[in-house]
């Protein structure tokens, strides 16, 4: 090989509508939309802290825009693909190459499998627990 | 921009984790299980939600659980846009993305910051 050309040469590019020539690649880009998605749940959690702080007037204001129908299909919207992208997330988590610390082996992709998803579900217990006021 | 890809990269994964283990059952009681009473009146919620949030460790949980998840979609929507073959407008589409989420930062923090 000689030394790198000095001629200018166009990226390469990617064929269009690439990703939907195989299912990996449609999941794939379902992923990414779930993922921005993310920031329409932490747009309406917002305005339900502003509702919070505003009063309990402003608070029921904001369960009853919620509770419409309109309120619970943003909610279906909104929820359906955040559940897609937690589980593809802790999923591709245990995929990522292990690094082994100390004298300690690597853990195994079955041990991150538990850990992950046991995460999620004593997270997502807790948070249903404080807020339902079970566990004051 | 370049130059904070660590940054970005960091956000990026702080707030894929947030929104994987935080935000679906927080979203799910806040916007269905309360708006249709199966946990309480709004006056019950109200309270309940005042006495959980407004202190500064759940101020703190707020805006880490609002904030970063917004980040996590301004790095995932630019690599979405360069892959949808869009590249040269990397420095556009990143500058924007990651602009608004500094806004949103910003409103969260004040809102919070309110409680």
């Amino acid at each position: 090989m000689g030394s790198a050309s000095s001629t200018p040469t166009l990226a390469s590019r990617v064929p269009d509508g690439w990703w939907m020539s195989h299912k990996r690649y449609r999941y794939y880009m379902l992923f990414a939309m779930a993922s921005g998605i993310l920031s329409l749940g932490s747009l309406v959690l917002l305005v339900a802290v502003s509702a919070l702080s505003k009063g309990s007037q402003a608070w029921a204001g904001f369960l009853a825009m919620l509770g419409s129908p309109a309120g619970l299909l943003l909610s279906v919207v909104v929820l359906v693909p955040t559940c897609f992208f937690a589980v593809r997330w802790l999923r591709v988590g245990v995929k990522i190459p292990q690094v082994k610390l100390g004298p300690m082996p690597a853990p195994g992709a079955g041990m991150l499998y538990v850990a992950h998803f046991g995460l999620l579900i004593g997270v997502s217990l807790l948070v249903i627990l404080l807020l339902s006021g079970v566990v004051a | 921009m370049k130059r904070l890809e660590p940054l970005w990269w960091l956000l990026f994964g702080a707030g894929g984790f947030v929104g994987a283990v935080l935000l679906p059952a927080l979203y799910f009681m806040v916007a269905v299980g309360f708006p249709l009473g199966w946990f309480g009146d709004p006056v019950e919620t109200f309270l309940r939600m005042r006495t959980l949030f407004a202190n500064p460790v759940g101020q703190l949980v707020l805006v880490v659980g609002i904030a970063l998840p917004f980040w996590h979609s301004a790095h995932h929507l630019r690599h979405f846009v360069i892959e949808l073959g869009f590249p040269h407008s990397d420095r556009l589409v990143g500058s924007l993305l990651y602009a608004l989420a500094g806004v949103g930062t910003l409103v969260t923090v004040g809102v919070v910051g309110a409680l």
